[in-house]
């Protein structure tokens, strides 16, 4: 469905991102991964249509992502961006209520469906508890977990994750990447996330993609791309694969 | 939940508009509600003319600016994310001042609102053109283009005002802190006053994403852009609109918005609307004891809605809800 063609990022003279070539299908889960300034979150947001690459295209359903208006855009890819301006007053309800702005027509700002995806919402991330509370006066691990939750209202069919493990405690990343996985297997949706772990991108993604410092990309399922030798030049760090009962592990040699 | 809202909106607009009615009995002279109606009825006399030609129509004039100017600076305060933003952050008031001032110098009064209506559009044109050049324009390069057009067109004011009479120098210095003497009711800026509600309403949940940044409001489907620009010209004409008529009345459009939020409401379909009819019965109120305070000499209005607007900010600044964050 998200067909990347020939992209290439420039940022001033720099060459950020060049050739990349990716093809999304439902029901693939995607890390993408690279070192600190590889381009990660640039590329994104040329997924999700914000920017646009110097070079290249982007195609969802085979019509290019600048032809759709942008609520119709927002309802088939969504992005959670790794930083936000927090100048949000009102409370946690109304803060995850907004990720569902796309379906709203003129006046009318919340549905039923809307109210019952809420629920579902603040259940799933386990923010019952806070939903009257004022937005400001969360912890930064509570913020993140609203914000996962404003995606899910969003309930687009290809969800973009920008570092969203950031600020989660175990059981919160957990949580997130066990019913991302669940529901790009079951539903008809898709999702790629910025991630830095390397064993939970080998254990939760289907597929992986990284980005070198040189601009160039390497794409595949994760069992094909995450190899110790892909990882090293990726990371300029020498990694040991073990065996363990749930499959390789990777761990990184530090001197 | 929704409907506590809608009765407190009631609230808010039945009583600013009772107690902007109710200044109708004070000025240079009071006259007691009893007269009042004894000659609204009557149709004739002296209290008459003086309720129908000179207080109605300024308690009108006062109350569209007042709420133009609170809808502005809380418009602007969205756009720039900067809760110190106001209407005249742009430089709008010094763009009009210039012109007004200039012709007041060069042709004399005859043609000082078309001058005033141009500088400003000036402004408005010019910043928003600078802050484009070379990238898209973003909250901080607004913000400091703004500033900087405003610090130098405020330069060139301080030059005309020392090299003019010192005959006029005074009606020039009362005219940019705010005067309505002069100012008349006309019927474009209360449609003005009226689409910006209209606006504010309609796109009122596109308003309340915009605080959540650009990049998370274009990624849940905000036109960032349009809005942005509606936004801007919108808050610009509606300063605009002040400013020619009635000068630089300060401080409404600044403190009026963060009042509404500190009372709890944020929603731009509230919290909008609210501020026009709080900010108009600010400045009505402001103008009354201008005008009668010291009668039979007239204060700047703008003097008086800094005296009203502080303590009532510095008041609702130390109440807990605005503590954190």
């Amino acid at each position: 469905m998200l067909e990347v063609k020939n992209v290439n990022i420039d940022v001033g003279n720099r060459v950020v991102v060049s050739g990349v070539t990716v093809s999304v299908e439902f029901g693939q889960s995607w890390a993408i991964m690279g070192a600190n300034g590889a381009g990660k979150s640039s590329l994104l947001r040329v997924f999700a249509g914000i920017n646009k690459p110097s070079n290249g295209d982007v195609l969802f359903d085979g019509k290019s992502i600048h032809d759709f208006p942008k609520k119709s855009l927002a309802q088939k890819i969504g992005l959670l961006p790794q930083f936000e301006e927090h100048d949000y007053w009102g409370n946690v309800e109304e803060y995850v209520g907004l990720g569902g702005f796309s379906r709203s027509i003129g006046l009318w700002d919340k549905s039923d469906e809307d109210r019952v995806i809420i629920q579902e919402a603040l259940e799933q991330f386990e923010m019952q508890n806070l939903r009257g509370r004022d937005y400001r006066s969360l912890s930064g691990g509570e913020r993140q977990r609203a914000r996962l939750a404003s995606l899910m209202v969003q309930d687009p069919r290809l969800f973009l994750w920008d570092e969203p493990l950031e600020n989660l405690d175990y059981s919160g990343r957990a949580k997130l990447l066990s019913w991302v996985a669940e529901m790009t297997k079951t539903a008809e949706k898709s999702s790629m996330m910025v991630i830095h772990d390397i064993n939970l991108a080998n254990r939760f993604f289907t597929h992986s993609l990284m980005l070198f410092e040189d601009g160039t990309c390497l794409s595949g399922t994760s069992e094909d791309v995450l190899t110790v030798e892909n990882l090293e030049a990726l990371y300029r760090t020498q990694f040991d694969q073990v065996i363990s009962q749930d499959g390789r592990l990777f761990l990184p040699r530090f001197r | 939940m929704f409907f506590e809202k809608r009765l407190a909106f009631l609230w808010v607009a039945g009583l600013s508009m009772s107690i902007s009615a109710l200044c109708i009995c004070f000025g240079s002279v009071s006259i007691p509600f009893k007269t009042i109606f004894e000659s609204l009825y009557s149709g004739e006399g002296v209290h008459w003319t003086v309720i129908t030609q000179l207080r109605f129509p300024r308690i009108v004039v006062a109350f569209v600016s007042g709420g133009l100017l609170a809808m502005s600076g809380c418009l602007l305060q969205t756009l720039l994310r900067n809760p110190l933003a106001d209407p005249y952050i742009f430089g709008i008031s010094s763009g009009a001042s210039l012109g007004v001032l200039g012709s007041l110098i060069v042709l004399g009064p005859a043609f000082s609102i078309i001058f005033g209506f141009l500088g400003a559009g000036l402004v408005i044109v010019s910043v928003a053109y600078i802050a484009h050049r070379g990238a898209d324009w973003n909250p901080y390069r607004l913000i400091l283009t703004g500033v900087m057009v405003s610090a130098g067109l405020n330069a060139l004011i301080s030059l005309i005002l020392v090299l003019s009479p010192p005959t006029m120098m005074k009606g020039m210095i009362f005219w940019m802190m705010g005067d309505l003497t002069y100012a008349e009711p006309r019927v474009w800026t209360g449609f003005l006053a009226l689409s910006i509600v209209m606006f504010s309403i309609v796109f009122g949940r596109a308003l309340d994403a915009m605080s959540l940044g650009s990049e998370r409001a274009l990624a849940i489907g905000v036109s960032v852009k349009k809005l942005e620009y509606f936004i801007y010209f919108l808050a610009s004409l509606a300063a605009v609109a002040v400013v020619v008529e009635g000068g630089a009345i300060g401080f409404v459009g600044l403190v009026v918005p963060h009042m509404i939020r500190m009372t709890g409401t944020w929603r731009h379909k509230y919290l909008v609307p609210m501020s026009a009819f709080v900010g108009g019965t600010m400045v009505v109120v402001a103008d009354t004891l201008a005008r009668s305070l010291w009668a039979p000499i007239q204060l700047p209005v703008g003097v008086m809605t800094a005296m009203i607007g502080v303590p009532i900010l510095i008041f609702l600044l130390n109440q807990r809800s605005y503590a954190r964050g």
